[in-house]
């Protein structure tokens, strides 16, 4: 009688069981960095396409500085999530672990943007781009500049130095550095330092370290001309310790007439100070010399979807990634966070911003990082700078060293990357 | 009978041992060995003898000599400031009163919080335009000596240091006062009959009596100093330009880019020089022990 109500009582459990997982939702694991968890718009269009197919989305978030690290090293060990979400290059990531992606949205990637979706080695897409094509630029504040009768675009460092003395006459701070992250100061240079190297067969030189930048006088001028900056007397005195939330605000303001940026702050700016983002534009970063240097820093990057190829949820995982590219989907993402879209007609129309416009009317103007990189490597992205603790070692002028041991240090770490990933030459 | 004897303790022993070496001994010599290959995060599987290059590169690299010099002067000075803070508060609390057992408590208190947020606390604290201590040091006219303090590499080593011992001094003022009431009341009694003035009691009575409390709170020291991570990792995370960069944030940044075998020789080597380091205190300290 005894064992009778034991049996019953374990079948009674099982069943319970049974039904309690036939109730629950499927759920699917998404990998994604901290800063972009943050954002409002990344996970609340994820969790529309979410809603939309009935499935739970559990969110596995790492550190910025420790994403990449994590995502290679689960991709070496075949422990990656479901779906990946990232801005990072195919060329830092673990690619051959990711599945191949199809949908109707495959044939309307933009030229600019397909480079980061194929698998180099097999030229399968592997990437389904989600968020806009970046645009990095200088931010100014229009009341700023036409109360001290500055315009933009500004074509060369010395006319930015001189109309920063105008701003800075009017009791304005001209330009607003927020060093204490190491993100925000490296846009300075990514906006900037690209046209010297895309000179000539610099690039191939680098990446087969048969040149050195820190023996480029170009380059090491364009560092210098950056951490200059701090001499000219320019720049918010607590720039060591300023933040990006605090460089928006400045910005957005009027507290500040420059901050360097991405274009992702449109959409913070839109949503914290909302009343101030109409007073606010983006433009070229004019860090060098020459106005034959002046180029835009479009179409760098774009956040996509990935889908790991171990998955065990594949093919709930990649009608995932097909439900992110539909009307409802983008729409959520791209009116919280409107930008450049990375496709070429959807049949629907997404909200692009006024910085977005702005770029690509300066674009109309000067030449665009994508259109060099499809002019020159067949759409390529040939060097990342991203290698080497980039971001540190442009930090690092902020705190004291000068530009020669910046862009030393960073070459070596790049080389130590390079090494590692057994690159000829290094 | 005697052989019997020690195979018996052997077994007693083996639990112990086995642990220990599955824990500690082979991961170590593992890592050694890992140590002399190239292995990391894009070439997982195929792991290559690369000799001593790894050595080479570490001895070579700049930030490495920055990271050992900066634990080592973390240590000593947390050790020595923790040490003297914490003998000084305790006496200034051994006597029985409940003012001083509230006073024991607050001291004791910030260790009950975690070093990640005691970090936030100080990065706040530390702020130069919003932190307390900027705004107090202005408002009493001070100006000159509100500094960035964590993002001027000529501050923020102290910076961290001063936080590590605002936490930390509390536990060695408890040690020092366990080991103050330790001490039978007739040395002292004896020391005022010849005379001793309140000082001279501490100096020849008190300190040669408690240099067991001063080995605990040592080697306590010296282990949380030497592994500092969490306190620099909260606060600058090795910068302004590497100027608090310590072993173990040097460690976590190698392994961070994925360079495994790298990373191995870092920590191989940093362990030798920690054993090192910890075998010269403690045969300096058991020699100053005093039974009583």
């Amino acid at each position: 009688m005894k064992m009778k109500k034991w049996v019953l009582g374990a079948l009674g459990l099982m069943c319970t069981g049974l039904f309690a997982t036939a109730a629950c939702a499927e759920t699917l694991t998404v990998m994604i960095g901290s800063e972009d968890s943050g954002g409002v718009a990344v996970k609340a269009a994820m969790d529309k396409a979410a809603e939309i197919m009935g499935i739970d989305l559990e969110y596995s978030v790492f550190p910025t500085d420790q994403f990449l690290n994590v995502l290679n090293t689960k991709g070496a060990t075949g422990n990656l999530d479901d779906v990946i979400f990232t801005s990072y290059s195919l060329s830092d990531l673990p690619y051959n672990e990711f599945a191949e992606l199809s949908g109707d949205w495959q044939e309307k990637i933009t030229d600019t943007t397909r480079q980061f979706t194929v698998n180099p080695e097999t030229g399968e897409t592997v990437f389904a781009p989600f968020g806009p094509e970046s645009n990095f630029g200088l931010a100014y504040n229009k009341k700023v500049l036409e109360n001290a009768g500055v315009t933009v675009p500004i074509v060369n460092y010395s006319d930015f130095l001189e109309a920063c003395e105008k701003i800075k006459e009017t009791g304005v701070t001209p330009l607003y550095v927020s060093a204490q992250e190491n993100w925000t100061p490296q846009i300075l240079l990514l906006t900037s330092f690209t046209t010297t190297l895309m000179k000539d067969d610099l690039v191939d030189q680098l990446t087969t370290n048969q040149v050195k930048p820190q023996d480029v006088e170009g380059i090491v001028k364009i560092w210098d001309n950056v951490c200059k900056l701090q001499d000219a007397g320019i720049l918010n005195e607590d720039y060591r310790s300023a933040t990006h939330d605090m460089g928006k605000k400045a910005v957005a303001n009027g507290e500040a007439a420059f901050y360097c940026v991405t274009d992702g702050a449109y959409g913070e700016i839109m949503n914290e100070y909302p009343d101030l983002i109409d007073d606010v534009g983006l433009t070229i970063c004019p860090m060098w010399d020459n106005e034959e240097d002046a180029f835009v820093m479009a179409n760098r990057s774009c956040r996509c979807l990935a889908v790991a190829k171990n998955s065990k949820n594949l093919d709930l995982a990649k009608e995932f990634v097909n439900t992110c590219i539909t009307e409802e989907v983008m729409t959520t993402y791209y009116e919280l966070s409107p930008g450049a879209v990375p496709y070429r007609d959807l049949g629907f129309s997404l909200p692009m911003s006024s910085w977005n416009e702005e770029m690509t009317a300066l674009s109309e103007t000067f030449p665009t990082y994508g259109d060099w990189c499809n002019a020159l490597y067949d759409g390529k992205p040939k060097m990342n700078p991203f290698f080497g603790d980039f971001d540190l070692r442009v930090q690092s002028m902020f705190s004291g060293k000068t530009a020669e041991e910046a862009v030393t240090e960073w070459y070596t770490k790049y080389a130590e990357d390079a090494k590692a990933k057994r690159v000829e030459g290094f | 009978m005697k052989k019997k004897k020690s195979i018996y303790a052997w077994w007693l022993l083996l639990p112990a041992i086995l642990i220990y070496a599955i824990f500690f001994i082979i991961p170590n010599v593992a890592g050694m060995a890992l140590g002399f290959t190239d292995w990391n995060v894009y070439f997982f599987d195929d792991i290559r003898f690369n000799g001593l290059e790894n050595f080479a590169r570490l001895f070579g690299e700049k930030t490495f000599w920055i990271a050992v010099k900066n634990t080592f002067y973390f240590a000593i000075m947390t050790v020595v400031l923790k040490n003297v803070l914490g003998f000084l508060l305790a006496l200034a609390v051994r006597r029985e009163s409940r003012f001083n057992s509230y006073l024991r408590t607050v001291i004791f208190l910030p260790i009950m919080i975690s070093s990640i947020v005691v970090c936030i606390i100080f990065v706040s604290i530390y702020n130069p335009s919003t932190g307390i201590l900027n705004q107090f040091l202005n408002g009493i006219g001070l100006h000159a000596l509100a500094k960035s303090w964590l993002v001027d590499e000529r501050y923020a080593m102290n910076a961290i240091v001063a936080m590590e011992v605002w936490q930390w001094a509390g536990l060695n003022m408890l040690i020092f006062y366990s080991g103050m009431q330790a001490i039978p009341s007739e040395y002292y009694e004896a020391a005022k009959i010849d005379g001793a003035s309140y000082w001279q009691e501490v100096r020849y009575v008190m300190l040669p009596l408690m240099v067991q409390s001063f080995t605990i709170t040592f080697i306590f020291s010296i282990i949380s100093g030497l592994k500092v991570f969490s306190q620099v990792y909260g606060t600058t995370n090795g910068g302004p330009a590497d100027s608090t960069q310590v072993m173990a944030t040097f460690l976590y940044r190698s392994f961070s880019h994925g360079h495994y075998g790298y990373s191995a020789a870092v920590g191989f080597v940093f362990m030798v020089l920690i054993m090192l380091f910890s075998a010269i205190v403690f045969g300096i300290l058991r020699k100053k022990e005093v039974e009583y």
